[in-house]
């Protein structure tokens, strides 16, 4: 599609003509059926201030970009003009070890700054999908998080401060760069998940962990799901530190290397070798109480990496013709008898993988199946029986056709409306993101 | 002083109709009666009477008050237990007060799944207790909480000693059942987590009843730990106290409390608890371990070597329940215990950077001196939350003066290290002028959007947090912000 | 900020009573000692029934300073407020600040008592009560009639019929609360000297009471007889009457110092090393003489002197190595704590370690055992309401303790909380800590349940 010459030269203008593409290169970020006008790639926060400033004044929708991996997450934006790249803002800002505190800019890949934080043997203990690839400003914008959200929480209980570009191009903070803050309204929760439908988050400073000295992980494998689950259970409320664990169906487990064929629990320790093992002596006491069989896994980093992935991974392996991914949140005590009825309610139409994170009742997994309408129908009857135990499901990537059939964040919740007029406050022309998000937002 | 001057006529329809909402016995509007909640646990300048102060036993109750006093746009606020220390719990200028004491039930507690629901004017250190049979305990512990109800620490976002591992109060609420200033009932986040929307939960934690009423909180509740180790290391100096405490974090241990008392307060609480502090110490740190026993076996030898490494002069290990609850006693009750050493002081609540501790702490005795009073400081050091107390004699003059001239510079400074104005007090009535410093217009417009789409009429706790909100003609003029957090006026 | 001070009642136009005047007045620098921190609210069981911050330590504290600062009058919602304070002083436990509620609260209601004129009614029952309970002659009087009335037979059929609360509800409650009236043979007085089981520790005098020496005598026998095994010899000085206790709690401090004076003399006389109380009320009040007589010259220091003797049982008892063997006593116990022993006295550990002692007695903690049940000296018959509000509390958790036995310091308590039982039907006995010991000593009574 040409792009209007006012435009591209306002937009050289302000990132010079080597942060401005056009052309061919725009067919990767097409969203649904749109593609944008222009990709820019900004260098500082002046140049995001100054991109939206002309977005605002000339009503051009504006997609905020990472790395890309999770922008199937959501409606497709309802127009889309501009993608607003932010991989240049790529800096660590801040780091004082001593203060367990970083400041960096939302470009930067995750992997990068666990790097940085190396040297001073700490680490931003988020593991959301994709991570090799996802940026800050991606994971904080979908708070997306993993297994180890077991023991550190995720965005929310990590994120201490936050700059952000608003539609009109006005930058703000929220928050402060010390652990213990209650002064204002604490805005950067706001923004964490928001999906840059409220601002353009360009940096964010968090509390960092010391990196354990040494981590260890075990499957424990059961013949039933609900006695891995049980056992979930039990770890959970006991005086163990794991630092994650998770539930996988038998597909799951088989994917991410489980030496049993059926359920699993796969649990990790970190700490001080000592403190392991004598958590390593309790762990394999209470799996055997439930029956279970415990064997450590040699390749522990490995498989983690590949659990948090596993949906997308597996989404993409040969079989039947179309597949999903989807997450979805039930209680932690409902975690098995959520799986099994979404396995009762979609086997009939498509095969199913599926893990939980018990400690927080989040479930994910994939579908594939032979149609389409299989795949919806699937998606479809797993959101039910999950809403039957109060819970919920949002379809993560789906083909369109699938998408056209099931709604993907699912339907509206309380205080949609408050979310819709807080949209209007923040981004009263609607040029961030518009229409990705829940209730058309 | 008295309320916002309603017309009696209003006055009388709203006492009125909150009876028949919430019967008679739930409605106070006796001058004599009102009077003991013209002020919270901030006593000093701030005293303003409600109109009349409302008692609702249920989340509808509440809503049906909400609604009447938006209808009669008169301005209502919430209070629960009246414990916090910036007057977020006391009227800017009259109006309807809603005390939700009477809402105090726990609704559901859920052991599998860790989770406990309970009406908002439940007291935190009730839900221990509660859930204590289960191996289960509710982390935030705020030095109030044998008092202070959870649904005033979701509105001031409380903090604690604890916190220091297991993170605030916005970190374990998982869900609120509020109602919002136009009078409806809307449920923000739940017990199960991760519901696609914005994170209205998270801003409305520590909120200070700006944006709503929270009538029922579900949080999460965490497994007790296997073993607890309290140790007391003893140093010359502050500055080599606060030098361990960085130490003991950059070895990568993250105790669950660590506190600090410096000479001064431990002369006060030896004094009253005799917790056994030495008396010619500059410093005690009271650092707490928790969790799997063998773990913390290996950090106390960490936190040991730290210590030592900082010029440790002693260090106390606590080998008895009995013990280790008068070490902590004396942590306690040493605010409490600054009596024994000045008629008034005024505590402040500030954070820096936990590197720039020793910087501050020089800074803050500095000021002293240059002030001519003794300030004291017991604090959370590993938040790098600090609490200077500031002696006075209110009956000496100027003493006032140069005390809240003081602390605002105590404040200046710590802005100046990177850090913030509460770190856990919150902002209320006291501290709203402070904000300028730390956030710029265009920071507090975004905060004040935010407001306005919850309370477009302003009528929810109007003139706390914001210094914009401020009605002119309206509070105590008396007293321009000093902003203080806390003052004992005895 | 102090606003100009109201002279008029608002409602009536009346005068206000002026603030405070110089007589036993609140102590302002224990008044400014509260720093409105709040948390002494949930220990308060008022605040805790009503969540009203009015019903509160602070809130009370706050209404006297506004009295003391001239800025309120010693309005009826200010009495109200006072009267409706139990005086647990669970709130002194609380306080992180020292503040000392309890001489606050006798001064607050001396000025009441003395400056404030109530309405006829309320005079006059507070005026009955008063003079019958601590003046034994007097209450053994309605004990002789009441032991008929129950003898007849009646006492079933009016309080079944309701005829007794239609009369007067306070009477009403004061007859629900006396257990069944010992007969003559056991209301007989103690003999003057009890001696020691051999070898003499010391000698300690005895305060037999005003109350339970009528209504719960065995409990002094008891108690005589377990301090005689323990080595003492038991004096029950001639001339002690009642300690002053529910004066003091009451606001009439003159005939307070008057009955505490009476009590010192007597027990000078008997020449005794230790006081041994078995009434939580009493030994706080007696603890409290030096504070009561401060001002008096001739007798500040008898006062003094005699205060340092002054032992509640558990005291003396936690310190006994026995010199015969404790026999079991296989029944499930909860402790209820008087509050006069737990917050007045600070007492807490003692009572349970003499009942840890007894061979196969089981010992359930009690669920807010420190809160109060209500009883509260004459509380329960001036604020039959919020007495029973406390009251269902106290035996809702009892009940969940499964307990067949609940062991009470107090005789108000042991009363108020017998009267509970009653009522809800609940087997589970009340017994004075004291007693359990007697029972290993000296055998269970016959027909107590064992479990």
């Amino acid at each position: 599609m040409p792009v209007a010459t006012s435009l591209t030269d306002g937009l050289h203008a302000i990132v010079g003509a080597d942060g401005v593409f056009t052309g061919p290169a725009l067919a990767e970020y097409r969203l649904g059926p749109a593609t944008p006008h222009a990709v820019v790639f900004p260098r500082d926060e002046s140049e995001v201030s100054r991109l939206l400033r002309l977005a605002w004044e000339e009503g051009l929708a504006v997609v905020p970009w990472g790395s890309g991996g999770h922008q199937s997450l959501g409606y497709p934006p309802s127009r889309y003009d501009l993608a607003l790249n932010l991989r240049r803002l790529n800096r660590v800002l801040e780091y004082e070890p001593a203060d367990m505190t970083a400041t960096a800019q939302a470009g930067i890949r995750l992997a990068d700054l666990q790097r940085h934080l190396e040297s001073g043997r700490q680490f931003l203990p988020l593991d959301p999908p994709l991570a090799s690839q996802a940026t800050l400003g991606g994971i904080l914008g979908g708070n997306l998080s993993g297994p180890l959200r077991c023991r550190y929480g995720t965005a929310r209980d990590l994120v201490l401060g936050i700059r952000v570009a608003h539609a009109d191009g006005t930058i703000t903070k929220g928050g402060a760069k010390v652990v213990k803050n209650v002064t204002g309204y604490d805005i950067t929760k706001l923004y964490l998940g928001s999906h840059g439908t409220l601002g353009v988050i360009l940096e964010a400073t968090f509390r960092v962990y010391p990196r354990p000295p040494a981590e260890q992980a075990w499957w424990l494998s059961t013949p039933e799901l609900e006695a891995a689950h049980a056992l979930a259970i039990r770890i959970l409320g006991s005086h163990l530190a794991p630092s994650r664990v998770e539930l996988l169906d038998g597909p799951a487990g088989r994917a991410c290397g489980s030496p049993a064929q059926g359920p699993a629990l796969f649990v990790s320790i970190a700490g001080v070798p000592e403190a392991i093992r004598a958590q390593a002596n309790d762990l394999a006491r209470m799996a055997g109480e439930f029956g279970s069989v415990t064997t450590e896994d040699p390749a522990a980093p490995r498989t983690w990496a590949g659990l948090s992935d596993f949906p997308w991974l597996n989404a993409e392996r040969n079989g039947k013709g179309h597949g999903a991914i989807w997450r979805g949140g039930v209680l932690p005590s409902d975690c098995a008898r959520g799986m099994r009825a979404i396995h009762e309610a979609s086997s009939e139409w498509a095969d199913t993988a599926m893990a939980a994170s018990v400690a927080h009742g989040i479930v994910r997994g994939t579908f594939r199946a032979e149609t389409p309408e299989a795949l919806a129908r699937s998606l479809a009857a797993s959101r039910e029986v999950l809403a039957a135990l109060g819970g919920f499901l949002v379809v993560l990537d789906a083909p369109a056709p699938v998408r056209a059939q099931v709604d993907v964040w699912g339907p509206p919740l309380d205080g949609v409306g408050v979310m819709q007029r807080l949209k209007a406050a923040f981004d009263a022309k609607g040029i961030l993101n518009p229409g990705r998000f829940v209730g058309g937002i | 002083m008295n309320g916002s001057g309603l017309a009696p006529e209003t006055r009388t329809h709203l006492i009125r109709s909150c009876e028949r909402i919430v019967g008679p016995e739930g409605v106070i509007s006796a001058p004599d009666e009102l009077r003991v909640y013209e002020c919270d646990a901030l006593t000093f300048y701030h005293r303003v009477m409600p109109d009349l102060v409302v008692l609702p036993t249920s989340t509808q109750q509440v809503a049906d008050v909400v609604r009447l006093c938006r209808e009669a746009g008169v301005p209502f606020l919430p209070r629960g237990a009246g414990t916090g220390l910036s007057g977020g719990a006391t009227p800017d200028a009259g109006g309807v007060m809603i005390v939700l004491t009477r809402m105090n039930r726990i609704l559901d507690i859920d052991v599998p799944s860790r989770l406990a629901t309970v009406e908002a004017g439940f007291i935190n250190l009730w839900l221990t207790n509660a859930v204590k049979r289960h191996g289960l305990f509710y982390a935030p512990d705020p030095a109030s909480q044998q008092a202070c109800s959870i649904g005033g620490n979701v509105a001031e976002n409380a903090g604690g000693p604890h916190c220091l591992k297991y993170g605030v109060t916005t970190n374990h609420v998982l869900g609120a059942t509020v109602v919002l200033p136009d009078g409806e009932v809307r449920q923000l986040g739940g017990k199960i987590q991760d519901r696609p929307g914005y994170d209205l939960l998270g801003v409305f934690v520590g909120s200070e009843g700006t944006l709503g009423i929270c009538t029922e909180v579900t949080v999460r509740l965490l497994p007790q730990p296997e073993a607890v180790k309290t140790l007391l290391a003893v140093f010359r100096t502050i500055e080599e106290a606060s030098n361990a405490v960085s130490g003991i974090i950059a070895r990568g241990i993250i105790p669950v409390a660590m506190e600090m008392l410096d000479r001064e307060i431990i002369k006060a609480v030896e004094a009253n608890v005799k917790a056994g502090y030495p008396l010619d110490a500059g410093a005690v740190l009271l650092i707490e371990l928790d969790g799997p026993r063998a773990e913390i076996e290996a950090e106390a030898v960490g936190v040991e070597a730290t210590c030592r490494e900082h010029g440790c002069i002693e260090l106390r290990v606590a080998r008895t329940d009995e013990e280790r609850a008068l070490l902590w006693k004396g942590r306690k009750e040493a605010a409490g215990s600054v009596g024994r050493i000045t008629h008034h002081y005024y505590l402040q609540d500030a954070v820096v950077p936990r590197s720039k501790l020793p910087k501050i702490l020089r800074e803050i005795g500095e000021i002293g001196g240059r002030y001519g009073l003794i300030i004291a400081n017991v604090f959370h050091a590993g938040d790098g939350n600090i609490h200077p107390l500031i002696c006075f004699d209110l009956t000496t003059p100027g003493d006032l003066d140069r005390a809240i001239a003081a602390g605002s510079e105590i404040m200046k400074r710590c802005i100046e290290a990177g850090g913030s104005v509460s770190g856990e007090h919150g902002i209320g009535h006291e501290k709203r002028d402070y904000l300028p410093l730390m956030y710029s217009p265009a920071d507090l417009a975004a905060m004040l959007r935010v407001r306005a789409v919850f309370d477009p009429a302003g009528l929810c706790n109007p003139g706390k947090i914001f210094p914009a909100d401020r009605p002119e003609g309206h509070g105590d003029r008396n007293l321009q912000s000093p902003a203080m957090t806390a003052v004992s006026d005895r | 900020m102090p606003t100009a001070v109201a002279t008029r009642s608002a409602e009536s136009g009346r005068p206000l009573a002026p603030a405070f005047d110089a007589v036993d007045r609140p102590d302002r620098e224990g008044i400014l000692d509260c720093v409105h921190c709040g948390l002494c609210l949930p220990s308060c069981p008022t605040y805790l029934t009503t969540g009203l911050e009015m019903a509160s330590p602070r809130g009370r504290i706050h209404l006297m300073r506004a009295v003391d600062e001239g800025q309120a009058g010693i309005s009826a919602d200010f009495v109200k407020h006072l009267d409706q304070c139990l005086g647990c002083l669970a709130c002194q436990t609380a306080c992180p600040s020292g503040v000392p509620y309890g001489y606050l609260l006798e001064a607050a209601r001396t000025q009441i008592e003395r400056r404030y004129e109530r309405p006829a009614g309320d005079r006059r029952l507070r005026r009955v009560i008063l003079s019958l309970f601590p003046h034994p002659e007097r209450l053994a009087w309605l004990l002789v009639a009441l032991s008929w009335y129950q003898r007849l037979g009646l006492s079933g059929v009016v309080r079944n019929t309701g005829l007794l609360a239609l009369l007067s509800p306070r009477l009403a409650q004061m007859e629900a609360l006396l257990p069944e009236v010992p007969s003559a043979a056991a209301r007989r007085p103690l003999p003057g000297v009890t001696p020691a089981v051999g070898q003499r520790l010391g000698r300690v005098g005895f305060l037999t009471g005003c109350v339970q020496r009528f209504v719960l005598p065995d409990l002094n026998r008891a108690t005589a007889r377990v301090l005689a095994a323990a080595g003492y010899e038991v004096v029950s000085p001639q001339g002690q009457g009642c300690c002053g206790a529910l004066h003091l709690h009451s606001g009439d401090l003159e005939t307070g110092r008057a009955l505490a004076r009476r009590t010192i003399q007597a027990f000078e006389r008997a020449q005794v090393d230790l006081v041994a109380v078995n009434a939580a009320g009493c030994g706080a009040a007696m603890k409290e003489y030096g504070h009561l007589l401060r001002d008096d010259a001739e007798w500040r220091s008898r006062a003094e002197a005699f205060r340092a003797r002054v032992r509640d049982i558990s005291q003396i008892l936690a310190g006994v190595s026995w010199r015969q063997e404790l026999k079991p006593v296989p029944v499930t116990v909860t402790y209820h704590e008087a509050c006069h022993l737990a917050h007045a006295q600070r007492i807490r550990k003692e009572p349970r370690l003499i009942l840890q002692r007894i061979p196969d007695l089981q010992l359930v903690e009690l669920p807010e055992s420190d809160l109060c049940c209500g009883s509260a000296g004459v509380y329960n018959l001036l604020q039959t309401e919020m007495a029973g509000r406390l009251l269902q509390r106290k035996i809702d958790r009892i009940r969940e303790t499964g307990a067949s036995v609940v062991a009470i310091g107090n005789v108000g308590c042991l009363l108020q909380i017998g009267l509970g039982l009653r009522q809800a039907k609940l087997p589970v006995r009340t017994v004075h800590p004291v007693e359990l010991v007697d029972w290993s000593l000296h055998g269970m009574p016959d027909g107590e349940p064992r479990a």
